[in-house]
């Protein structure tokens, strides 16, 4: 059955769901792979119009050890995923090449199948979506045509395989909500040209302003209650301990768990982030978390949180902090040496923060010291001088010029050379609200890094030197601050666009933000909300009524649907007189005197008169009414006068 | 191995032909369809697992909507193969007999009171090769199923098969059923020894002979009158069929009797009675059957040569299924 040869409309159809299937994937794979793509299609097409011949069994083994070894070349540093489309993109176009049965043909559809719904590893916006769904609709014609005996045209085809698809649709919503989600069975990474821009594990001036250059998402956070003020929203996410002279790091891999308890005080509030695969462990939270048991997350005692495995896809969590909670008992001694020390260099500095802190009173007026002496003469910007080995005496005494990474740098290591310990932290800072969702977007743009300083008495306080230099930097998001400076995305000339346009614009899209952080929490991530989700459907779950849930809506959709084809293919006769017996018999049928099956219309006029023998004389001439009308040339009654008769012959059985 | 299953085997034919309807007209209805994925149905059930695989390794809501759609479309499928032979009837409508080792033809109607098209439509009688239709809503199709005869006698296809695979190819719904069809395989014609000396010498004669005939007019044409007498120029003219009658026309009877040919095998005594029935046929003389147990009176037209030939074909089967004539 499946060796037959495809019909010419096959053909097509096979070609346009190759192409349909791969389209997506081009930005992502090496160049040359859609020029084979092409070659092959065209090479097809050609041999479809009977213009070239079909490859020779020599040319198709040369082109499968060239391109195998061209994906070897091409993918040599590795890149998971990547490299099985890749190989799956070669194959089938190869295949196509030499489409000729049907079998060939289940094999290309079936891997169109399987490189189409791969698209959503690489890209997962509503228009991929949608074009993917069109793809399906294609790839299912393709596999509609290669079973069509008579060629029908290729958009009738289409069209049918759309009213087949069309039932399938409410079922996948039923199995995509009630479908029990698990975790991964192996762990798996998306390759490095996937790899998304997050914050570094160490620090050194510089750092973030590549950060600062982008304004892809790095995480949506929704507040349960209100959202709390710009100025509050320091979203910590790393905590580096340790100075080398000009890069702030974390010597120590294994940090200690917070024996905090997971219960919040009275100012703690909950929210959610959905946040971007960073290939990282971190997972910003604000100040300072607690973490619910039995979640995936530990938090440890700096305050940070962390997920199990490196965060590959986009993930959310459910979060709840408290600014009042205290996170410390107190410093023991291993801990003040590490957050005090510092290495050989950057005297100038050193000797600056000495004479500062003979003349204050209190940790706090140092602090105060500090943070005038930033607001004096510094100036802030993205693009400041490069910094060489002493990197705090050239910026302090020299450049004066930087952003965060310099000002945090340069405020810990005076901290700690006064004796006060202190730690870099970094993160975003802000966000950017979208009123109509009632959630804050966090673009990379938003990185930021500020300092933690430990006060007797107070523990650990953050200080934010940045906000002296450039207060505004920290009341506006980052957007509104550096919309005016050259560098500021500068790599990004449509983003930057958008920024100056404002009103009408900016309110369409706030709208489409709102629509896609629906798409992200409600599909996308839907297997966070499921349980809640099917909880508020079916009350408290359990399997019997998951079950239920599952199977009901097949049974409806396919009950419809075969009602449908069925009630469509109800016997109807085409001609009046048929019509009219038809009437008669259903309307008999109570009385059990319809009509049986094979049982010609004299028959049955003759077991009516019997049954009716008072009235025979009507049937006699329905009888040979119809036999006249149907079999004879020229019918001596018309429609209305036949059904007229059968009126009476109704009227009779209805006054008994 | 084979001789093991071999009892359930024919044990589970025996019950599939009882339960298989039989008659001259069926309609496949829910109780005649069996249903079942195809080979290309498991290999959509692989991509379906593969990508559900995908889905949850990558924690990918829509691979995984992608994977339920290909299910549910693939569910609907089910039903979608189902109805493409719920409703259809197959009639037997008739058969056209054969010599042996040609192609027997039997004739069998598709119809559907159901107004929907049906689409690629197989239809094959046990193992034979099978023949695709399709059916446009409320139109009736007649399908050529042909069978390859082995040996003179009756023909019977066995059970027909109807199957289809259509839209998708995942599934494939059939059913068996029993049109009680059954065809006559006449036997080879082989040449021999004539049944009549005189016709053995005249022959040659004969086609002079006839020429010298005195043409005595037309009479109207009969079944049974010879094709080769039939005066065309008068039907072209359009004065119908006419048949040329001939006054010195003298038909000699000519009897094929069994015992005409001793010393041949049955069989091949029956490949010369057939070769001449044909031949006298023929030649527009009129020509006898006699075997044992049964007789046909000299005679001759298509309708004869079809009773001796059928006669011919089932010597030596149930004596009470011969044609008489």
């Amino acid at each position: 059955m499946s060796s037959g040869q495809l019909s010419r409309d096959a053909v097509l159809w096979q070609l346009f769901a190759v192409g349909v299937a791969v389209l997506p994937h081009l930005v992502h794979l090496p160049l040359w792979i859609p020029l084979l793509v092409v070659i092959s299609l065209l090479w097809r097409f050609m041999a479809h119009l009977g213009r070239w011949s079909f490859p020779s069994r020599w040319i198709k083994l040369l082109f499968v050890i060239v391109t195998g070894l061209a994906v070897l070349f091409s993918y040599r540093a590795g890149g998971g995923i990547s490299v099985t489309v890749s190989l799956l993109v070669v194959g089938f176009s190869l295949k196509t090449l030499e489409v000729y049965k049907q079998r060939d043909a289940l094999v290309v559809l079936y891997v169109a199948y399987l490189v189409a719904a791969t698209g959503f590893l690489f890209s997962q916006t509503i228009l991929i979506a949608l074009y993917l769904l069109a793809a399906f609709a294609v790839i299912t014609s393709g596999l509609l045509s290669v079973y069509q005996l008579r060629p029908k045209g290729l958009l009738k085809t289409f069209k049918r395989s759309c009213l087949l698809l069309l039932p399938a649709l409410p079922l996948m919503a039923v199995l995509f909500i009630g479908m029990p989600r698990f975790g991964p069975l192996w762990e798996v990474g998306l390759d490095r040209s996937a790899a998304r821009t997050g914050l570094s594990e160490t620090m050194s001036p510089g750092d973030i302003s590549s950060l600062i250059r982008s304004p892809e998402v790095a995480f949506r956070a929704t507040f349960e209650a209100e959202v709390p003020a710009q100025s509050q929203l320091y979203w910590r996410a790393l905590v580096l301990n340790d100075f080398d002279g000009r890069e702030w790091f974390n010597a120590q891999s294994v940090k200690d768990k917070s024996s905090i308890a997971s219960d919040l005080g009275r100012n703690g509030f909950s929210y959610s982030l959905i946040l971007e695969p960073t290939q990282k462990r971190y997972v910003p939270a604000l100040a300072y978390p607690v973490v619910p048991l039995g979640t995936k997350l530990s938090l440890f005692s700096d305050a940070t949180v962390e997920y199990g495995l490196p965060i590959t896809s986009r993930q959310q969590f459910t979060m709840k902090s408290d600014p009042s909670l205290k996170y410390h008992g107190d410093l023991d001694h291993d801990q003040r040496k590490r957050l005090l020390h510092l290495p050989e260099g950057n005297v100038q500095s050193k000797q600056l923060a000495l004479k500062w802190l003979a003349e204050s009173d209190s940790e706090a007026e140092f602090v105060q010291k500090v943070l005038a002496y930033f607001n004096q003469s510094f100036s802030y910007s993205l693009q400041p001088p490069l910094l060489g080995r002493n990197s705090v005496d050239e910026f302090l005494f020299d450049t004066q010029i930087g952003f965060c990474g310099h000002f945090s740098s340069a405020a810990a290591l005076l901290l700690r050379a006064a004796g006060i310990p202190a730690r870099v932290v970094t993160g975003y800072q802000g966000g950017d609200l979208n009123p109509y969702e009632n959630y804050i977007v966090v673009r990379q743009y938003d990185a930021h890094a500020w300092v933690e300083a430990w006060l007797d008495g107070r523990g650990w306080v953050r200080i934010d030197p940045t906000a002296s230099v450039a207060p505004e930097r920290i009341e506006n998001a980052a957007e509104d601050v550096f919309s005016t400076d050259d560098g500021f995305l500068e790599d990004n000339p449509f983003y930057a666009f958008s920024l100056k346009s404002s009103g009408l614009a900016e309110e369409i899209r706030l709208r489409l933000e709102a629509i896609n952080y629906g798409w992200h929490r409600w599909v996308l991530n839907y297997h966070h909300q499921q349980s809640s989700v099917l909880s508020s459907i079916l009350g408290s779950l359990s399997a019997i009524k998951l079950a239920a849930f599952l199977l009901v809506p097949f049974a409806l959709v396919i009950g419809v649907t075969v009602l449908l084809l069925i009630r469509k293919g109800r016997p109807r006769a085409s001609n009046v007189y048929d019509r009219e017996v038809f009437r008669l018999s259903e309307k008999l049928k109570i009385k059990g005197l319809s009509r049986a099956k094979g049982e010609t219309v004299n028959a049955y006029c003759a077991r009516l008169s019997n049954v009716m023998p008072a009235s025979s004389q009507l049937f006699v001439s329905l009888a040979g009414e119809y036999e006249r009308a149907r079999y004879a040339e020229a019918a001596e009654l018309s429609g209305q006068e036949f059904s007229r008769i059968v009126d009476q012959c109704i009227g009779v059985f209805r006054s008994h | 191995m084979y001789a093991f299953f071999a009892p359930i085997k024919r044990w589970s034919d025996q019950w599939a032909a009882k339960r298989r309807p039989k008659g001259h007209s069926i309609e496949l209805n829910q109780k005649r369809i069996f249903i079942f994925p195809t080979a290309a149905g498991w290999g959509y059930l692989l991509v379906c697992c593969v990508l559900i695989l995908i889905g949850l390794n990558y924690q990918n809501n829509l691979v995984y909507a992608f994977a339920f759609l290909l299910i549910s479309l693939g569910v609907l499928t089910i039903h979608y193969t189902f109805l493409n032979l719920s409703g259809l009837n197959i009639s037997a409508i008739r058969t056209r007999n054969c010599f042996a080792k040609e192609n027997a033809d039997f004739i069998v109607k598709a119809f559907s009171n159901c107004q929907r098209d049906y689409e690629s439509i197989e239809l094959n009688w046990e193992g034979q090769p099978g023949i695709k239709v399709a059916l446009d809503k409320g139109v009736s199709k007649e399908v050529v199923l042909n069978v390859k005869t082995i040996k003179r006698g009756f023909v019977n296809p066995g059970a027909l098969r109807i199957q289809t695979v259509y839209p998708l190819g995942l599934l494939r719904a059939w059913s068996w059923i029993d049109l009680q069809m059954d065809a006559v395989a006449y036997p080879i014609p082989i040449e021999g020894p004539s049944p009549d000396k005189d016709l053995e010498h005249s022959e040659g004669e004969q086609g002079r002979s006839r020429g010298g005939d005195d043409f005595s007019g037309l009479e109207e044409y009969q079944a049974g009158h010879s094709t080769r007498h039939i005066a065309w120029k008068q039907f072209a003219q359009g004065k119908g069929l006419l048949t040329k009658h001939y006054s010195g026309q003298k038909s000699k009877d000519v009897w094929l009797r069994w015992a005409d040919w001793p010393g041949a095998s049955s069989e091949r005594r029956l490949s010369i009675m057939t070769y001449w029935a044909l031949q006298l046929e023929n030649q527009g003389i009129r020509y006898g059957l006699e075997l044992t147990g049964s007789r046909l009176p000299p005679a001759i037209g298509p309708e004869h040569l079809e009773a001796v030939l059928t006669n011919l074909a089932l010597y030596g089967e149930e004596s009470h299924l011969r044609i008489k004539r």
